[in-house]
């Protein structure tokens, strides 16, 4: 099964995934994975953002929201980690063999 | 790009049977087990193949008798197999298993007429 990130937040959970329609949908948006270190402060939220397509759709027009849950999420170094793993995964997984699974990550929040 | 290359597996994995919304909108590992699933067929396939070339060989040698220009008059092809190849562990185990009766049976038969022989030789004073 492919990575999630599960938190709650103000009383919902949160799915964060990443499938091929997401991840074309970020790339369409201006995303590029080589340029993360040369403009974070433009590829880390779309990132983040992207990861709601696929089980909040309705969240992904909620740019206030999104925003406000990653000003809370902790370990953003971490986080971004496992965003990058998610979305090389809907490549990945197209010709090589998957590593061991690691389970779903549950992710903690501030405050 | 990512998206070029989701564009160019695309038909593949159409091809091999998966949907447009599994491969866009579903989990994105189902792509490595439709991938094993075709190796399986594949395989299935060339198997299948190869066995049907077995048992068309073996009719053929069963026949040639039948293509020799100077065969004598009343030459018979070679019955063909009576029943299909044993191809997993317990069918060929239950067919040695049945040639070993039969071989068994065979030679308990041959003793036996041996035996009767012997008898017969024995009552008219052999």
């Amino acid at each position: 099964m492919a990575k999630q990130i599960k938190f709650p937040y103000k009383g919902k959970q949160y799915i964060l995934e990443y499938n091929r329609a997401a991840a074309k949908r970020v790339e369409t948006l201006g995303f590029r994975v080589g340029e993360i270190d040369a403009k974070p402060n433009v590829m880390i939220p779309l990132l983040f953002a992207g990861a709601f397509a696929m089980h909040h759709p309705k969240v992904i027009g909620d740019q206030a929201l999104i925003d406000e849950i990653f000003g809370k999420i902790k370990d953003r170094d971490a986080l971004l980690s496992s965003l990058l793993s998610m979305y090389r995964e809907t490549v990945t997984s197209l010709f090589e063999e998957p590593e061991d699974d690691e389970g779903n990550i549950s992710w903690g929040m501030e405050g | 790009m990512f998206t070029d290359i989701f564009d160019e597996h695309f038909p593949y994995y159409l091809s091999v049977g998966m949907t447009a919304r599994q491969y866009w909108n579903e989990d994105v590992t189902l792509t490595v087990a439709y991938r094993r699933a075709q190796e399986l067929r594949d395989k299935r396939v060339n198997r299948d193949a190869w066995l049907q070339g077995a048992y068309i060989y073996n009719a053929l040698c069963c026949a040639s008798p039948l293509f020799r220009d100077l065969a004598p008059e009343g030459t018979q092809a070679s019955p063909y197999l009576d029943r299909p190849f044993p191809l997993t562990a317990d069918e060929v185990q239950a067919r040695e298993e049945e040639k070993m009766r039969e071989a068994a049976e065979g030679f308990r038969a041959f003793v036996a007429a041996k035996n009767s022989e012997r008898k017969e030789g024995q009552n008219h004073g052999y």
